[in-house]
């Protein structure tokens, strides 16, 4: 943990989850990496997070968790997304993106 | 969706909890592989990974709180809360569920005993399809009706059943009375009555009967073999082929519970009209039906006076809408099920006091919770939630003093000429009811001290006695009212007992012998026995006279309502008059004065006897005797005019009267029953046996029953002992709660006034003053509280009055001053402690008190 971290954007976390399971099941370890490989080591999911996040979105039924083995040989539980975790992605991807554009364009044109 | 699988979570909480444990595990290991995997040894790499994950605890809690549902958890933990502040007042504890728990315990006891009385399920398939039916307003109707109606087929079910019916059993020389209901062969069948043993009636059964749990358990030992034992009815053997099961409920109702089934015998009987509705069928439309039917029965069998197509009512035999039917039994329950609402609330009242007593020494703490950040609303739950485990409390203890007090009542035997047992048990109703009960308790109890409490916290302080008082005098008020209705019953006890009954009592038996009536089928034969068994009768020592009487005073009732015309008034008038038929010498035997002309003779079938209220409505002024009465098509002539006297009730006052000629009924329900009056010349008590003896020898297959009218007044003064029996005690209930409200009250403003008094005991004042200074308290709580109560009672007593006896109103004074001395003394005792107490008081400590 850098202090050059940059602190994730309020309510992104889901977001990131959800982009991250939509390749396939991962477990919570994996979770973690992969959004710290793909984002440069740029963003870190803190633990203390990342569960109750997983676990939030387990009551809300995007999500559903499977025990399994991991590569490492030990038992894990795998979250995989659901059809209405899908299409949440969808709509928080668009809703993303659309207020990302529309702060760069403030920032660019103000 | 996300209700149910946070519910899911709920029932596997041990199973999650391991699972993320596990999975914390996994995490921390995956970490340490990846930490090893650059270098570091083992151990270090776990410390490492354990490090950077942080506690583990907390996360588990995060998680966890994901899958919980927010209001319960604090719901939860505010119970954990108010467990913890109850425990730490053993003594408040105690006084509060006490209190509730005797409000609840009463309010239920009387609520079940209300249920099973008007509202009972009669033990049938599918009772909601069933209802009595009644055409022409007659409640029975003839047997020859009854098979015209059910060959007609209108209706999936017609049967009949003939409420109050006798039958002599005869066992070694023994013979007894016993209490049959007889139905039409069909009436198990169509009713679908469950069985213990055995099967029901069936069509063609004739000399079979189904015996009740009782008669089983009691009059034949519980035989296991009792289904195909016979037992001599009437003179006949019966086949026993069913045993009904321990909670049957008749048809009927209104715990009526008789020994035996037995198929209608003989044309003779008129039965009520139970119908089976088509599924679905609404009741205009089973009315429609049935009126057509009457129509047609109309022209079948014409009768003169009515038609069968009018006054045509259809009633359930379950849930509220029978209540209807029985207006004063509805009136007396609905007044009780008042008196206990009210009992309950003084119970709450009380606890309320002390709560707001209570939240005084907890401003501080509420105080402190409210700066550390707890809401309003958060601060009201929480106190609501002590409120409301106090009432679950108060109901639990309310729930077992239930059981207590409904056995108590069960058990009471009322004394009545009809078996009927009242069998409460607790049920949902009850369950559901003390649920209500349970909740409508905490937020009466709590809701005032609680709002009081959150303005002490807002720094608005002050109006607390003044809310307490209040409470206090609501408290004398409502006991006031209840104490009126109390000693109105009481006092309709007392004179009820007392009360002139127009006859002797205690000088007057009763002997009633029912003959097996295969025995005497001509008038010749019964006329014969009748000549027989007066001779044996009045030839027992001891016997001043005796008469022939149709009904028993006190035990038996008719009401006619048709007209009556004179012949110096030609107009009918519609006179409701009670009706008996009576031997010569009846008046006599009873001590009843014959005012003008005579009694009745023996030949005289077209005499009458009238009383003076009839006399009064029918010939006004005018003498009566040999005038002629004409009762729809029968002419009657008077010969004679007797003084009123109580027939069937204490409460008969002024009620028409008439006599005709004594003649032993051989249809109904007092076919082939022999009722004789006998006046003894010595104790009544002494001539029980030899006249049973008489009896018993003139026709050994009689049941004979002899009773001294002292004893036999069960119906006359059944509403005036149980409406006292059980007002009293809420009377004296509703007052001890009360005593104890206005002491505590007195107690604690004795208590927040130490210093003063004690300044006052410092600066000389004398022990009187400080007296007064108590008293004053009370009396100025309890005066208020009675003026109100007072008044109150005064208005919502009224309709009482239908219960009382002549003379007695619901205002009257007595009682009113009664119950104003009993609360006045109350009073003086809840302030005596107090009193003492300050009393007591030592200036110089007083001075340090704080």
């Amino acid at each position: 943990m850098t202090s050059s971290t940059p602190e994730l954007l309020p309510g992104t976390l889901f977001l990131l989850v959800l982009r991250t399971l939509s390749a396939g099941p991962l477990h919570g370890y994996a979770i973690a990496r992969r959004i710290k490989e793909t984002s440069g080591e740029l963003l870190t999911v803190e633990e203390g997070s990342l569960y109750p996040a997983l676990n939030r979105m387990l009551v809300k039924g995007w999500l559903k968790a499977e025990w399994g083995l991991s590569e490492s040989n030990r038992k894990a539980r795998f979250y995989t997304l659901t059809r209405l975790g899908r299409k949440q992605l969808e709509q928080e991807d668009a809703e993303f993106r659309r207020m990302v554009r529309a702060i760069e364009l403030v920032l660019d044109n103000a | 969706m996300e209700f149910r699988r946070k519910f899911a979570f709920l029932r596997r909480r041990k199973e999650f909890d391991a699972a993320l444990t596990e999975e914390m595990q996994f995490h921390m290991a995956e970490r340490a592989d990846e930490l090893e995997r650059t270098g570091l040894a083992r151990g270090e790499a776990l410390r490492r990974a354990r490090l950077e994950f942080g506690p583990a605890a907390r996360v588990a809690e995060e998680v966890r709180d994901e899958w919980q549902f927010r209001w319960l958890t604090d719901f939860v933990s505010d119970l954990r809360y108010a467990t913890r502040a109850l425990r730490r007042d053993p003594v408040f504890l105690a006084a509060a569920v006490a209190s509730l728990a005797l409000g609840i315990g009463v309010n239920t006891a009387i609520f079940s005993l209300t249920a099973e009385i008007l509202l009972s399920e009669p033990s049938a398939r599918d009772a909601g399809s069933i209802v009595y039916a009644r055409l022409a307003g007659n409640s029975h109707i003839g047997m020859a009706q009854y098979r015209f109606l059910a060959d007609a087929k209108a209706f999936p079910g017609v049967a009949g059943l003939r409420e109050d019916g006798d039958i002599n059993w005869r066992t070694g020389d023994e013979t007894q009375r016993l209490f049959a209901m007889r139905v039409t062969d069909n009436l198990f069948q169509m009713a679908g009555i469950p069985l213990l043993q055995g099967r029901g009636l069936q069509p063609g059964d004739e000399d079979s009967v189904v015996i009740s749990h009782r008669m089983w358990q009691a009059k034949l030992a519980a035989d296991p073999a009792a289904v195909g034992r016979t037992l001599t009815l009437d003179g006949r053997p019966h086949l026993i082929v069913g045993i009904l099961p321990e909670g049957h409920r008749t048809l009927f109702g209104l715990g009526l519970y008789p020994d035996l089934y037995a198929p209608v015998r003989g044309a003779q009987t008129r039965v009520q009209l139970y119908l089976r509705l088509p599924e679905g069928m609404e009741r205009a439309t089973a009315m429609e039906r049935l009126r057509l039917l009457g129509a047609e029965l109309d022209r079948a069998m014409p009768e003169r006076d009515f038609k069968y197509a009018e006054f045509i009512r259809l009633s359930a035999v379950t849930g509220v809408s029978r209540i209807t039917e029985g207006r004063s039994l509805s009136l007396f329950f609905g007044m009780l099920l008042a008196v206990v609402t009210l009992l309950l609330g003084i119970a709450c009242l009380n606890v309320s006091g002390l709560l707001l007593a209570r939240a005084s020494a907890r401003t501080q703490e509420l105080a402190i919770r409210a700066s550390l950040g707890a809401g309003r609303g958060r601060l009201l739950r929480q106190l609501m939630t002590e409120s409301l485990l106090l009432a679950i409390l108060g109901t639990g203890g309310g729930l077992l003093l239930n059981i207590v007090f409904t056995r108590g009542l069960s058990g009471i035997d009322l004394q009545l000429p009809v078996p009927i047992i009242v069998r409460i048990q607790p049920d949902w109703r009850l369950l559901a009811y003390a649920s209500i009960l349970a909740l409508g308790c905490a937020l009466f109890v709590g809701l005032l001290p609680a709002r009081n409490s959150l303005r002490a916290v807002k720094q608005e302080v002050g109006g607390r006695l003044t809310l307490r008082r209040g409470l206090v005098v609501a408290q004398v008020a409502a006991s006031i009212v209840v104490l009126t209705a109390s000693g109105l019953f009481a006092r309709n006890l007392l004179r009820s007992i007392d009360a002139d009954p127009g006859f002797d009592l205690e000088k007057t038996l009763y002997v009633s012998v029912r003959l097996v009536p295969e025995s005497y089928p001509d008038a010749a034969s019964r006329e014969a026995f009748i000549d027989r068994a007066m001779s044996q009768i009045q030839g027992v020592p001891g016997v001043e006279s005796a008469a022939m009487t149709g009904m028993i005073p006190f035990n038996d009732d008719s009401t006619h309502g048709g007209t009556a015309s004179t012949d110096i008034n030609p107009e009918p008038k519609t006179i409701r008059r009670h009706f008996n038929r009576v031997g010569p010498g009846y008046f006599r035997t009873l001590g009843v004065a014959v005012v003008a002309g005579r009694e009745l003779s023996k030949g005289g079938v077209d005499e009458t006897v009238i009383n003076e209220s009839f006399a009064r409505a029918a010939f006004g002024d005018v003498p009566a005797v040999g005038h002629t009465v004409r009762f729809g098509e029968r002419v009657r002539t008077v010969v004679g005019v007797v003084r009123d006297s109580k027939y069937a009730w204490m409460s008969d006052h002024k009620r028409p009267a008439t006599f005709e000629r004594y003649e032993m009924e051989t249809g109904g329900s007092r076919a082939s029953i022999a009722n004789f009056m006998v006046r003894a010349a010595v104790d009544p008590e002494t001539l029980v046996r030899p006249l049973r003896l008489a009896a018993v020898n003139l026709d050994p297959s009689a049941a004979v029953e002899v009773k001294p009218m002292r004893r036999a007044m069960g119906m006359a003064l059944l509403p005036s002992r149980v409406g006292a029996g059980l007002l009293g005690i809420m009377g004296v209930l509703g007052l001890l709660l009360t005593t104890i409200g206005v002491y505590g009250l007195v107690s604690y403003s004795v208590a927040r006034r130490v210093r003063e008094i004690g300044l006052r005991v410092a600066l000389g004042a004398a022990p009187g003053r400080i007296l007064r200074l108590v008293f004053r308290e009370g009396a100025w709580l309890i005066g208020v509280g009675l003026a109100m109560g007072l008044a109150v009672s005064f208005f919502v007593t009224r309709p009482l009055a239908q219960f009382l006896v002549e003379g007695l109103t619901p205002s009257d004074p007595l009682t009113y001053v009664a119950v104003a001395a009993l609360m006045l003394a109350a009073g003086w005792l809840a302030c005596l402690m107090p009193a003492r107490r300050a009393l007591r008081i030592e200036p110089m400590e007083a001075l340090r008190h704080e």
